[in-house]
Order: C-alpha cells, then structure tokens, then sequence
C-alpha cells in the first residue's frame, strides 16, 4: 500500500494553528530544521509555545540542563512552564551541576528508551493548563548511543501513546536537522506524523 | 565580517563550529587563537591530531600566540614515532584512535584549569581520518556535552566539504555557531 505523505507547512506557528483546528487531542509535527541555525531554531519555538500558553516537557539529547536552563532564561522563556529530561547528561554518563533543579527530570545514567518514554509520561500531569507539548530535541542524536531499532521503537511508541491520548491536548514535536532528514527511518517517522515543518 | 570579528563578541561558554579551505586551516587557527588567547585572554585546550606539538609551538610563537596559556594534547606525536621534545604545557597520547584517551585528557584538562578557558579540537576532519564517523559523532557529542556543563568555551575546526555530511551535521547541530572562513 502506498504511504500517504504528511502535510507540510513553513512554520511552526502554521503548524500550531492546524494542531488546534484539527478534531483530535494528539497531534503530531516533525521540524526539519537548518542544521548550522538548529539551536536557535529550536529556541524560537519553544518561546513560542511557552508565549501561547503551551506546558510541556523537552526532552534533551543534545545540551545538559544547565545549559538549556542558562539559554532559554536569556531568551526570555518561562522555565516555570516546562520539565526537561536531561538525556544528554544521561547518555555521556556524566552529572550535571544543575541535576537538582525542579525543572529538571532526573533519569538513569545510560538510559534507556523505555525510561525515557516513562519519564516523558511521569511528567506530563505534573503540566499545568490544557495545552501541553512534548518536545524532542533531536531524533537522530540518540542513535549516536542507541542502535536504530530502539530509536525507531522510541518514536512508534511515543507517536501511539499521543495518538491514544484521552487527557489535555498534547502536541509532539519531533526536530531534526534538514542535513539528516533524508535517513530511511526519520523518513518513515514522517510519514507518521500530522505535518511536516520545514522552517 | 572577519574571523576576529565573528569570535570577539562570544559570550562565554559558547561552541563554535569554524570551517575554512584546507588552504586556509592554519589561518582559521591563527585568527581564533589570536582572539580567544591574546585578545581575549583565556586559557586553551588544544587538541591536535594535525600537527605535532614541537611543529604548533614553532609556529604558534612565530604568530605571536602567548603558548605559555596553551595546553596541547598531542594525539600525533607518538603514533609517528616522532621526537617528542619537551615541555611542561603538552600532554602526549598515543593515537588519534584513542578516543577515550582524548576524552579523559580532556576533561581532565578542563577540571584542572580553573581560569576561563576554551577547548580547540584541531579537526575534525583529521580525528575522520582516524576513527569511524559514529564514533566520532559520539565522541564529540560526549566532549560537548561535558564542555557545556563547565561553562567551557570551544572552537571546533574542520575543513569544508572535506568532512563526513553526517558527521559534520551531528556536530554543527550542537554548536551555537557555525563560521565559515
């Protein structure tokens, strides 16, 4: 059977406006995003969600908490409004100096998938509002630590169990670097998506 | 606007990916040190799988880089059986394939030094030459991290469209700023 293409759009604000149109509570929006702007790109949308009243865990593979925790304050993002999963500090097996913060999710050095999807999902009533989003930094740097079939478990299950959700309105926004966008499996994650973002 | 411009105005902490013409590397080095050490008065952490250590200090003096705030971690000199001479600001691996090596001289390196301070990994390109693209990904992805967690500047260099399309994406994506000289 043919795969359907998901829906593309320009921007994440476009992509937010057709997440609350459209008649379900999961929706699901993969962000392929200029890989030398990538942090800065990722940035912006968090700002945006905080500012449109968005709660939401982010799940971070790339920095450690403290830097995140530093970045976003300076851009003036609301930490108050989201949990980070430190994955980043987990997967190099190293401690952050910053590990006890309440904004930080502290999970097990050398995580593992099933872990990661607890915490995301351990986290998620402790949310405040009706929109919350759940964000992953980048799909394809915990291939650097997990073999693929994980990572690609990792995605199905967290798509299914968004897709199954019957509490708040929960957005889950998946962000790879247009560079790597083109591997077989980030292509088979799109076409489980809602929409697709090229910013 | 130029290399010096591009890193005077970096707040601490930040990552900078500097791609440059293979032909243009040494200057790309040049102009960062010459910022970050001379300028801007930090403390460096090299790590040089390029040149051997006795070859940078010749050069780096001629270009007028203060090497008494430098710190080399030679990943080449052994493995070429070359003369390692002497020094108290160098610490000899024995391979660019050690990466685990690299990685605990590096963290070491940086918990020892308390001034402020930057990492150069001297390349990327090279450390390619030696090591498989996954593991180098992990590799750098490990460094950063732990770079990030000390608050520890750090200047990457690589040679543009020289080096691995994967690779080069992992690591620009976990900078803050990729410069092309």
């Amino acid at each position: 059977m043919e795969k359907k293409e998901s829906k593309k759009s320009q921007s994440i604000d476009e992509a937010l406006t057709n997440a609350k149109n459209a008649d379900k509570k999961g929706y699901i929006i993969m962000r392929e995003l200029p890989t030398d702007e990538y942090f800065e790109e990722t940035s912006n949308a968090i700002k945006k969600l905080t500012e449109q009243g968005y709660e939401g865990v982010y799940l971070s593979f790339q920095r450690p908490f403290s830097n995140i925790s530093d970045s976003f304050q300076n851009q003036g993002i609301d930490m108050d409004k989201m949990l980070v999963i430190d994955a980043a500090s987990a997967l190099c097996c190293a401690e952050d100096k910053k590990g006890s913060d309440p904004h930080c999710v502290p999970i097990e050095k050398k995580t593992n998938v099933d872990e990661l999807v607890k915490a995301i999902y351990s986290s998620l009533p402790k949310l405040h509002g009706k929109k919350h989003f759940v964000f992953i930094d980048s799909l394809t740097t915990i291939t650097l630590y997990k073999p693929l079939s994980e990572t690609i478990r990792f995605s199905d299950f967290l798509v299914k169990t968004v897709r199954r959700s019957d509490d708040a309105e929960v957005t889950l926004i998946f962000n790879v670097s247009k560079d790597l966008s083109q591997k077989d499996f980030i292509r088979d994650v799109a076409f489980k998506v809602d929409e697709v973002v090229e910013a | 606007m130029d290399i010096e411009g591009q890193l005077e105005n970096l707040s601490d902490g930040t990552i900078v990916l500097l791609e440059s013409q293979a032909e243009n590397s040494m200057n790309a080095s040049y102009a960062a040190l010459d910022s970050l050490i001379n300028k801007q008065g930090k403390i460096g952490i090299i790590i040089t799988a390029n040149r051997p250590y006795a070859n940078l200090m010749s050069v780096y003096q001629q270009k007028g880089i203060d090497v008494n705030k430098i710190l080399f971690i030679d990943c080449i000199s052994k493995s070429q059986g070359l003369e390692l001479g002497e020094g108290g600001n160098v610490l000899f691996l024995d391979s660019a394939e050690d990466l685990t090596k690299i990685a605990l001289s590096i963290d070491g390196s940086i918990s020892r030094i308390q001034a402020n301070k930057f990492v150069m990994v001297d390349s990327l390109t090279t450390l390619l030459i030696h090591n498989p693209p996954q593991m180098l990904a992990r590799f750098m992805h490990g460094v950063l991290t732990k770079m990030r967690m000390g608050n520890t500047s750090g200047v990457i260099l690589s040679i543009d469209k020289q080096t691995d399309n994967e690779v080069r994406a992992e690591v620009a994506q976990l900078c803050d700023r990729v410069v092309k000289l």
